[in-house]
């Protein structure tokens, strides 16, 4: 009994220190890519996201890329989650003046808005494209890697990543106009 | 440009679409999202985590400031040394003798600069491992040290300067009478022998230049007026080593300061020359 306490301490140890650094690397970017997917309160799912992960680094494969591929696959699946469970449930608000959709706001408010920055022409994307985006350039995965968590072929993943950023680029020169 | 402006470029290349100071602008816009600092963990995540150990960085700090204390104080150890004359000749004399010894196998004793004369028995100090305070016959009256018996620990005492071995193996150190006073090293190799009959220090011959003048045996080593050679070989009697004798081990010269060790099977080493 005490041996395998004995044997079991060096890995665990191990596993700790893979964890510590995963989290030290890798937090901040998942924290990201939580935000760009429009998850409300990214930081708490990004913890969620390092708990599933801690049972699971035994058999995890592939290097750093592999815990970078496994990482965000399961933030995706918990995006996936959040978005289901916001959309199954109503969201209640507390109501302000300066948010009510009815009213027309003035031309230096839609300027200051537009300057809100990459998170406001995310928004006006589909959720694929979000997360195609998302993936590659918040996440910097490769191409097979989105392929894997978006559970697509890379040759899909290519095509939808292009009008991605076309619908992006649409996006400026609105902005243009604006200013 | 810079490898995230890189990767960016590359990602619309790859799409089929042309670079774009906008749209990079508003991809490098969307990557920083990434960069910000690391969330702190709440307890649950924290439990799992490995937490920095001041302490351990504060033990590195240690060894590291104990390391450079100890390298500036063998620093200023040895600039102190070779800023005194006295301990660089003596440095000069022992690489000598390791040379000399390294290549030929015994220390030659230093070249006289002057005819030598022998000590004569009056300055002569002898030490007789006898029980008894009375002196020998033939002793000069006016010797500064009585004939006294000599223990373990006065055996010990006078190893401390010259050299002192419990497998009968000989060391010597000398010291060359001059003015200076030197500290020798002394071979003393063949100062051996179980039997102890002769520890002598003929082949420990001292041969140093310097400044201690430390290394003669007891008392009456390294004083230029007393230029006696003693003989703490014998004084290093033990069990059998009945005769240790420093005349071997004498130096030579004019004050011919010299020193043997004692050991104690009974030998010897003994050493020493003078100027």
């Amino acid at each position: 009994m005490r041996n395998d306490r004995e044997q079991r301490r060096p890995q665990r140890d191990a596993h700790a220190l893979v964890f510590t650094t995963a989290y030290r690397r890798f937090a901040p970017v998942v924290l990201g890519y939580l935000r760009a997917r429009g998850v409300e309160d990214a930081e708490a799912v990004t913890q969620d996201v390092f708990l599933a992960l801690y049972p699971r680094l035994a058999d995890l494969t592939g290097g750093i890329e592999g815990m970078r591929t496994l990482l965000f696959s399961i933030a995706h699946a918990r995006v996936v989650d959040h978005h289901r469970s916001r959309g199954r449930s109503p969201q209640l608000v507390e109501y302000v003046p300066d948010e009510d959709l009815r009213t027309t706001g003035s031309a230096e408010d839609a300027l200051l808005a537009a300057g809100g920055g990459v998170l406001a022409h995310l928004a006006e994307l589909s959720d694929e494209h979000r997360e195609v985006l998302a993936l590659r350039i918040v996440a910097d995965l490769s191409l097979e890697a989105t392929a894997e968590v978006m559970q697509r072929s890379p040759g899909a993943v290519k095509q939808l990543q292009r009008r991605a950023l076309l619908a992006l680029r649409d996006r400026i020169p609105a902005r243009e106009v604006l200013a | 440009m810079t490898a995230t402006d890189d990767g960016l470029l590359a990602l619309l290349e790859e799409s089929g679409l042309p670079a774009d100071d906008e749209l990079t602008g508003l991809l490098a816009e969307l990557r920083s999202l990434g960069t910000d600092p690391v969330p702190a963990p709440g307890p649950e995540l924290a439990a799992l985590l490995i937490e920095d150990r001041p302490g351990r960085r504060g033990l590195h700090r240690r060894g590291a400031v104990i390391g450079a204390l100890v390298v500036l104080s063998l620093g200023s150890g040895v600039t102190a040394a070779a800023a005194s004359p006295g301990v660089r000749d003596g440095a000069a004399g022992a690489v000598a003798a390791v040379v000399q010894v390294l290549q030929h196998g015994t220390v030659a004793p230093k070249p006289h600069r002057s005819p030598a004369p022998r000590a004569t028995p009056a300055d002569v100090r002898i030490v007789v491992p006898v029980a008894s305070s009375a002196p020998l016959p033939g002793t000069p009256a006016h010797s500064v040290v009585p004939a006294v018996p000599v223990d373990r620990s006065s055996a010990s005492a006078d190893a401390r300067h010259g050299s002192r071995s419990d497998d009968g193996s000989g060391g010597g150190a000398g010291r060359s009478g001059d003015e200076h006073g030197s500290s020798g090293s002394g071979s003393g190799s063949s100062g051996s022998g179980t039997s102890g009959s002769s520890g002598s220090g003929t082949s420990g011959s001292g041969h140093g230049t310097g400044s201690s003048g430390s290394s003669g045996s007891g008392d009456s080593s390294g004083t230029d007026d007393s230029s006696g050679s003693s003989g703490s070989g014998a004084s290093g009697s033990g069990d059998s080593g009945s005769s240790g004798s420093g005349d071997h081990g004498g130096g030579s010269g004019d004050h011919g300061g010299s020193s043997g060790g004692g050991s104690d099977d009974g030998s010897g080493g003994g050493s020493g020359g003078g100027d």
